[in-house]
């Protein structure tokens, strides 16, 4: 990264290509969202931990929720 | 978190008092603080995040044992389904293994 050496950890970290869920790097598909990044399968409803799709989440205290638990929780 | 008063009945100055709620799947009882007008669905928020474990919380509900009823009205505020402090609530799943004996008396769960 810009000529210095990294450990993968930490190159990630620099590019801000960890993902928010699991702190690991992310090399292949990414879910951006609410200012972070996730590997797809770790971009889980805060309440039921099924995985949502970018677009159908809703966010409330920066966790995400997906329709039904959204509803549930905050009517 | 600021200081409240406790009045001598047991709630706060800011009209807010404890609850307790039996967790069924860990076994284990949280108090809250609550407030007449939080909806079933914010205290359950509260209790899942006071909580922090990553599980699959969708199925559980609040059950409280006493009225024999689900507080499955999400939007209710405390106040409307009657809770106050002295309410032992459970939070627990909704589906339940079930073993039946059916007519030629075998039993399925």
């Amino acid at each position: 990264h810009e000529g210095h050496p990294y450990c993968e950890i930490h190159y990630h970290a620099i590019r801000g290509s960890l993902c928010s869920g699991c702190n690991k790097p992310i090399t292949g598909r990414c879910i951006t969202a609410m200012q972070k990044k996730f590997h797809p399968e770790h971009f889980v409803c805060a309440f039921c931990l099924k995985q949502l799709n970018k677009g159908t989440f809703k966010e409330q205290n920066d966790k995400p929720y997906c329709h039904p638990c959204f509803v549930k929780l905050f009517g | 978190e600021h200081h409240m008063f406790k009045l001598p009945d047991g709630k706060y100055a800011d009209g807010s008092w404890e609850l307790s709620i039996y967790v069924t799947d860990l076994q284990c009882e949280r108090m809250l603080r609550v407030k007449g007008d939080m909806h079933i669905g914010g205290l359950m928020l509260q209790l899942v995040e006071d909580m922090d474990v990553a599980i699959d919380w969708s199925d559980h509900a609040l059950w409280w044992p006493d009225k024999n009823t689900w507080l499955s009205r999400t939007r209710s505020t405390l106040d409307q389904c009657a809770v106050q402090a002295d309410a032992k609530l459970h939070f627990t799943p909704m589906h339940k293994t079930l073993r039946i004996q059916l007519p030629d008396m075998q039993q399925i769960d």
